[in-house]
C-alpha cells in the first residue's frame, strides 16, 4: 500500500502526496513539475522524435530520417543504446505517464509560439543551446518528480510518528 | 542566436523549480521551507555563476 502511493507519483507528479492528505505540497510539486516539463518539451521541439521507433536499429525509420540525417552518428555506441532503452520505456514514468501523454499534444499546439523565444527566427531554427536548455528542464523535471516519490514513501511509511509529532508540536505551543 | 536574459531566466526558473522541490521534502514548517528554499536557490545560482566565472577566467589566468 505505501509502495502503491508513492509509485501513484509516476502517473502524475505529487499524486502520492495527494493521497497522503498533503494536498497544499502535491500541488506546488503538481505545478512546477508540470510546468518544467512543458516548458522543456516547448523548448525543444523534437523532444519526442529524440529517440524515436526502431531505436537499436540501424537505420532510423522514415519519419525520423531527416532528425538522423542531421544528427549523423550521434548515440550509437552500447552505452548509449541502452540509454535510448531507459529514457523510451522509463522516462515516461519518471516524469508522471499523464504529463509525458499530454506533452505531445501540447507540444503541436504551441509550435506557433516558438517563435517569441528571443533568438528564433524560423520554427525549424532554433537554437541548439535553446534546445539544450529544453532537454535539461524535461530531464530535471523527470529526476526531480524521483525524489518526490521516494518522499512520499518516507512519509507512507512515518505517517505515525510524524502525526505525533505534530500533536506534541500543537501541544506545546497551547 | 539565443539572448543573454533568456538563459538566465532558464537558469533562474530552473533553480527556483530545484530548490522549491527540495524544500519541499525536507520536513519542517512553513517558515523553514521559505528559509530552505531561499538558502538552496542562492547556494544553487551562486555555485554555477562562480563556476561560469571560475571556467572563464582559468583559461585567462593561465594564459591560454
Amino acid at each position: 500500500m505505501k509502495l502503491a502511493i508513492a509509485l501513484s507519483g509516476l502517473i502524475f507528479p505529487g499524486m502520492g502526496h495527494a493521497l497522503l492528505g498533503k494536498r497544499g505540497r502535491a500541488a506546488v510539486f503538481f505545478v512546477v513539475l508540470t510546468g518544467m516539463f512543458f516548458g522543456g518539451v516547448f523548448l525543444e521541439r523534437e523532444f519526442y522524435f529524440k529517440f524515436g521507433p526502431g531505436m537499436l536499429t540501424a537505420g532510423p525509420p522514415e519519419t525520423s530520417q531527416i532528425l538522423h540525417d542531421r544528427r549523423g552518428d550521434e548515440l550509437e555506441g552500447v552505452v548509449d543504446k541502452v540509454w535510448k532503452v531507459i529514457f523510451v520505456y522509463a522516462y515516461p514514468f519518471f516524469v508522471g505517464i499523464g504529463n509525458y501523454c499530454i506533452g505531445w499534444p501540447w507540444t503541436v499546439a504551441t509550435e506557433r509560439f516558438v517563435m517569441y523565444i528571443p533568438g528564433v527566427l524560423k520554427p525549424a531554427e532554433i537554437p541548439v543551446t535553446t534546445r539544450d536548455i529544453g532537454y535539461c528542464f524535461a530531464l530535471l523535471s523527470g529526476l526531480l518528480n524521483l525524489l518526490v516519490m521516494m518522499d512520499a514513501y518516507d512519509i507512507a511509511c512515518n505517517e505515525e510518528e510524524l502525526r505525533a509529532r505534530d500533536l506534541k508540536k500543537k501541544e506545546a505551543v497551547a | 542566436m539565443i539572448s543573454f536574459p533568456f538563459v538566465l531566466a532558464c537558469l533562474i526558473l530552473a533553480c527556483a523549480g530545484v530548490s522549491l522541490v527540495y524544500a519541499l521534502t525536507s520536513p519542517g514548517d512553513t517558515s523553514r521551507i521559505i528559509k530552505e528554499s531561499g538558502t538552496s536557490w542562492v547556494l544553487m545560482f551562486g555555485g554555477i555563476v562562480a563556476l561560469a566565472v571560475a571556467i572563464e577566467l582559468i583559461p585567462k589566468l593561465f594564459g591560454r
